[in-house]
């Protein structure tokens, strides 16, 4: 018989054999096929709004006049903010603030209109919540534009009256045009900011928990001790190892398959990229956190030990990825860090390709950095397995 | 079933959990050195408070005295790297697809001319506004700076018409927005972010812990022993087990709390004593929580995982970063089925609204009715310790 076929013999079947105990272990199918059909779809439900409408805030207008309620109005038709309440003074407004019934208070005083008029400089407070970022955002860019717009109508009817033509009016009002075009995420929405993030970091979160649970169970009822099956020792531990991560691959893959075509499709996300790049791009990626994971399993010692040493490093990891917070604003042992966790460089490159619509040239140094996690992933799990199955070796010898 | 005499009666049962925590590598991790690690991470992760030097392409395609001097007051904005590698729109906009730049700004030929002419002279900016953080920072400065610009030209035009320097401003900018920040003047993302993900992070710890010190009986199978040393009650076996626990998470969370708003001086404008009760009551709830979980599942890995899945989503739903004015209504209403959003409530109003002791004694109220779930789980919880059939169960 040719010595490698009964190789990939045993591989397949110690992959099968991994699959039938995953299967039976209700733990595991929590985790690998529970946890990956439900999560990306709570957080899609969570943040299917995307983008905050008609945000309610209070006006005080203290002038009461025809020109202060013209620009109150153009505040209300808005589509992010709404003019819920109108009161007298600043207390009240703070009130309605602390209560949750506004997000911030728009102010008008008294002689806007006069000062309209008479060209003098009217001014418009606008006061934001710095604590709460969506809706600081929201209060004050929105405040800002409408009140140029409406300082623009002003200067627009100055001008005509004193004789200026139509065709110069921009130019006198606003002499350098800004044509912003923002790009890829064009409304801002939060799903499509978070979701691809989410999604590629729920991969690793998975291996790294699942597979921890299932070396943590095999030490659990092996008495703490790291005990390779009989099967195994006959066949090979080499051959275990490569079947059982055959199987991981092959489920997260799977798994893949549904978070970044399934789910963005189902609840349309903006995806420029082509599914078979995506699907190229997650191969070293889903590799990568097998290895890392399968090496990592074999230091626990009971069942929800990686989820209880795992679970807080999500937010580590997300952070770290810079999908939030600014690569540029890390300090450096921060950026070293970033780049021996796979996610770091998943996030990374399915942004680029999913959201921005880049092709695989594009996220060569995330392909790059991926292939090399995995062949240090690879070596350490490798190393990790042949020692301990050495271990054995020598025990049974005695 | 062998008793010993030291873990005995109230006392007993908190050294009997002291002994474990000694002698369990993954308890004292969870319990103090991951705590106080991610502690470190994200006060230096975010020490930066706002983000500077973030990389803006410029294509200057004018290339002119005054197409230079708004490149050059671009380059002097501090929160911008000016990068100008690129001649072509094409390679600034590769660059921006490989995330070598936020966004590009590009000065079209003809800029000067237009200005000079006394027309509307434009500027193109495109930036990535996958990115959230930077790609508004970046705008926002582009775009206050490009106003700046337009309003000096406006009133230098007005000048040589002949205003005075007053009438000419005035005539230039007829509306002023006069911008106030309330709570957090300075958008300081380390407030603003560290505020919130620290006791997100610590109600993670606090479930997963509080799920492995009471699911432990049942998978050991010493539920019988732990009712023996509390005289077979129920309430003295809990509190006795789970006091040690909340205290430890209570001195972690003290010491968040000091760093937040004593180093870092994250303003405080409420009552410290109701933010910290508040962040007691919170540990407490969570660990109620454990106690439920495990007294219905009966199985300690089982409640765990349900744990973990609560305690991932807590952040997401509690309206830190995506408000919840801006979720569905179930989502919104879900969302307050998580202790943590009204912690992150409670603290918010404290720290940076100011809000009154009775308001926050409301919050405070609201959270002791999470504590209802566990007292009615005490009698099922006593069941299903006492019958060996739950034992063991992985």
């Amino acid at each position: 018989m040719n010595p490698l076929f009964e190789k990939i013999k045993s591989i397949v079947y110690f992959a099968s054999l991994e699959l039938y105990s995953i299967v039976k272990d209700s733990g595991v199918v929590l985790i690998f096929f529970v946890a990956p059909l439900i999560y990306p779809a709570l957080y899609s439900f969570v943040y299917q709004k995307e983008a905050l409408q008609d945000l309610p805030v209070a006006v005080i207008n203290l002038d009461n006049s025809q020109t202060s309620r013209t620009f109150i109005n153009m505040l209300d038709a808005t589509s992010t903010l709404s003019v819920a309440e109108k009161v007298q003074d600043f207390h009240q407004a703070q009130q309605l603030f602390l209560n949750k019934k506004i997000y911030g208070i728009i102010t008008v005083d008294k002689g806007f209109e006069r000062d309209v008029l008479r060209g003098e400089q009217a001014h418009i407070g606008v006061y934001s919540d710095g604590s709460y970022l969506m809706h600081y955002k929201t209060v004050l860019t929105t405040a800002t534009k409408t009140g140029l717009t409406f300082g623009g109508g002003v200067q627009a009817k100055k001008l005509l009256m004193s004789g200026v033509p139509e065709s110069q009016l921009m130019a006198k009002i606003n002499p350098v045009n800004l044509v912003s075009k923002p790009l890829f995420n064009a409304s801002g929405g939060y799903g499509t900011y978070l979701m691809p993030a989410i999604a590629a970091l729920v991969i690793q979160q998975l291996l790294l928990i699942g597979i921890g649970m299932i070396g943590g169970t095999h030490r659990e009822s092996n008495e703490g001790k790291f005990v390779l099956p009989k099967v195994v020792t006959e066949r090979g531990w080499e051959s275990w190892f490569l079947g059982r991560a055959l199987t991981y691959f092959f489920i997260f893959m799977l798994a893949s398959f549904y978070l970044f075509i399934v789910i963005f499709k189902w609840f349309e996300f903006p995806i420029h990229g082509n599914s078979v790049d995506v699907m190229l791009f997650l191969v070293p990626y889903v590799l990568a956190s097998v290895f890392l994971s399968m090496w990592l399993s074999t230091y626990f010692r009971f069942r929800v030990q990686s989820m209880m040493l795992f679970l807080f490093s999500s937010f580590v990891f997300l952070f770290v990825s810079g999908i939030s917070w600014p690569v540029e604003a890390f300090p450096p042992f921060f950026k070293w860090l970033a780049y021996i966790i796979p996610s770091t460089h998943g996030i990374q490159g399915i942004v680029k390709l999913q959201i921005f619509g880049a092709d695989l040239t594009a996220v060569q140094p995330q392909l790059n950095a991926l292939w090399t996690l995995c062949l240090v992933f690879f070596s350490t799990a490798v190393l990790r397995f042949w020692q301990l199955s050495r271990k054995q070796e020598l025990h049974n010898e005695i | 079933m062998l008793l010993k005499d030291e873990y005995k009666g109230f006392g007993g049962l908190m050294r009997r959990e002291w002994h474990e925590i000694l002698g369990n590598r993954t308890l004292r991790l969870c319990l103090v050195y991951l705590p106080l690690a991610v502690l470190l991470f994200f006060t230096q992760l975010f020490k930066a408070q706002q983000p500077t030097n973030l990389p803006l392409a410029v294509v200057d395609q004018d290339n002119s005295a005054l197409s230079q001097k708004l490149v050059r007051m671009l380059d002097a904005v501090p929160e911008l790297k000016l990068i100008r590698d690129y001649s072509e729109p094409s390679a600034a906009e590769a660059a921006l697809v490989a995330s070598k730049t936020y966004g590009t700004v590009l000065i079209p030929d003809g800029f000067e001319k237009a200005i000079l002419k006394g027309e509307q002279a434009n500027v193109a900016m495109y930036y990535n506004n996958e990115l959230l953080i930077p790609s508004g920072i970046v705008s926002k400065a582009v775009n206050k700076l490009t106003a700046t610009m337009g309003v000096g030209i406006a009133v230098k035009r007005n000048l040589m018409a002949g205003d005075s320097y007053e009438s000419a401003l005035k005539r230039a900018q007829p509306i002023v927005i006069d911008s106030e920040v309330m709570f957090n003047p300075t958008v300081n993302y380390l407030f603003y972010l560290v505020a919130g993900i620290l006791p997100a992070l610590l109600q993670i710890f606090v479930l997963m812990v509080g799920g492995y010190a009471i699911g432990r009986e049942l998978r050991n199978g010493t539920g019988k022993e732990w009712l023996a040393y509390a005289d077979n009650k129920m309430w003295k076996a809990v509190l006795g087990k789970l006091l040690p626990y909340a205290l430890i998470f209570t001195i972690v969370g003290l010491i968040y709390n000091s760093v937040l708003f004593d180093y870092l001086s994250v303003p405080m404008y409420g009552s410290r004593i109701i933010t910290e009760s508040g962040l007691i009551l919170m540990i407490c709830c969570y660990l109620g929580i454990s106690f439920t979980l495990i007294a219905w599942s009966a199985n300690m890995r089982f409640a765990v995982s349900v744990s973990a899945i609560l305690g991932a989503l807590a952040f997401s739903f509690s309206g830190l970063t995506f408000p919840l004015s801006g979720m569905p209504e179930t989502a919104s209403t879900i969302s307050q089925f998580f202790p943590f959003t009204h912690y992150l409530e409670l603290m918010l109003n404290q720290a940076f609204y100011g809000a009154s002791f009775v308001n926050g004694l409301a919050g405070i109220a609201l959270m002791c009715g999470f504590l209802i779930l566990p007292v009615l789980s005490i009698p099922r919880m006593k069941k299903i310790l006492a019958d060996p059939k739950y034992y063991g169960r992985l």
